[in-house]
């Protein structure tokens, strides 16, 4: 239970963290999270914290601000997926754990062909493919360290 | 409740919440997206505005030689400056909207940039050095790469403090826009100003993204990519 909580926080909630927190400070007040967070009653420290981390802006890259948050969606859907069908053999294993690369490099696609609206950019793409690569990497790794716990045991 | 039953359930869950916070992220009004490039730019064009397109046989002297073909819609209400545009004037255009006792509330202009990308950190520092003599206590207060639609650029926003207006003292925001040059175009500065007089921005935070800058901004496009 242990094991699974913390591959829970390290793998899904810490990456959920890390792009909701680059969307928080370093992104145009014009989203539907920003009135979330008006209502939630954290529009103030939001605020703070937006100008606190302004003068961090310049020297961030513009692939860090604009495609890691969705890499790292990506990334998280991903690796709870892994976890929800870790162990099962069922034809619709494959299909759930590449919802988010599906979802994620999909929608890019979908802006290059001119059917979703938005820019596509090729940067958003290769790291959304690299994040679903990495979060398999990572959980199938975590997977056999749990197996090889268990058969320790 | 099978085991299959119970990850597909688990998974469709789970795949709700994440689009739940993915729908977060979606700008919700579109406000700086240049939608007026789509097919909707069109017909979502209001009867209540005006557009402005600007050419270079408007200009002579460095605004002809900087000239960039460009267009922007704008409010009915909001007035052009007449002075822009002419004599030593570092913009082609400039609109604005007012109270009846002619406080600005929020205004837009555009002016010339010839810098390319890598150049505009530079650049923007010395356009806030020149601001910094135009405007009483002011501050820049941020700095870094934007987007205006789907131009990448980079800006800079300030605060200034204006003690004495008709309407007592009035903080002033600012937030300007430098977008650079493409092969088949120059550049352009956008500047923004709202003032403490406006009931809808409250921050220098808000300039471009509350109030009516946001449809302003959103509709400017360049004539050539």
């Amino acid at each position: 239970m242990k094991s699974r909580a913390s591959f829970i926080l390290f793998h899904v909630i810490l990456p959920l963290l890390v792009g909701g927190m680059i969307y928080a400070c370093w992104r145009d007040y014009n989203l539907p999270m920003f009135s979330w967070f008006d209502l939630a009653g954290i529009g103030p420290l939001v605020h703070r914290l937006r100008v606190t981390t302004a003068p961090l802006q310049v020297r961030l890259p513009f692939w860090f601000q604009f495609s890691v948050p969705d890499a790292m969606w990506v990334y998280a859907l991903t690796a709870f997926m892994a976890l929800v069908w870790r162990g099962s053999n069922s034809w619709s294993r494959p299909i759930w754990i590449s919802t988010g690369l599906l979802l994620g490099a999909g929608s890019e696609l979908g802006q290059l062909a001119g059917i979703l609206p938005g820019s596509f950019d090729a940067a958003d793409l290769g790291l959304c493919v690299c994040a679903a690569i990495l979060a398999l990497m990572f959980t199938s790794r975590s997977n056999f360290q749990r197996s090889t716990d268990d058969a320790a045991t | 409740m099978t085991p299959q039953l119970k990850k597909n359930l688990l998974s469709l869950t789970g795949l709700g919440v994440f689009v739940f916070l993915a729908v977060g992220s979606f700008p919700s009004t579109n406000k700086n997206e240049n939608t007026s490039n789509s097919n909707l730019g069109v017909s979502a064009h209001k009867s209540d505005t005006e557009t402005y397109t600007n050419s270079s046989e408007q200009f002579t002297g460095t605004l002809a030689k900087n000239n960039v073909d460009f267009s922007f819609d704008y409010p009915k209400s909001w007035k052009r400056d007449p002075e822009a545009g002419k004599g030593t004037s570092p913009n082609f255009v400039k609109v604005e909207r007012t109270t009846d006792d002619e406080i600005t509330l929020e205004n837009f202009a555009v002016g010339y940039f010839t810098g390319q990308h890598e150049a505009m950190p530079k650049l923007a520092d010395q356009l806030s050095e020149q601001f910094s003599k135009g405007f009483p206590e002011y501050k820049k207060v941020s700095e870094g790469e934007t987007k205006v639609g789907r131009y990448a650029g980079y800006e800079f926003r300030f605060t200034s403090h204006s003690p004495n207006t008709p309407r007592g003292p009035l903080d002033i925001w600012g937030r300007v826009v430098l977008l650079p040059g493409a092969p088949s175009r120059k550049g352009a500065a956008l500047i923004m100003l709202a003032t403490s007089a406006s009931d809808e921005v409250k921050s220098v935070g808000d300039v471009g993204e509350k109030g009516e800058l946001p449809a302003v901004l959103s509709s400017f496009k360049f004539a050539k990519d």
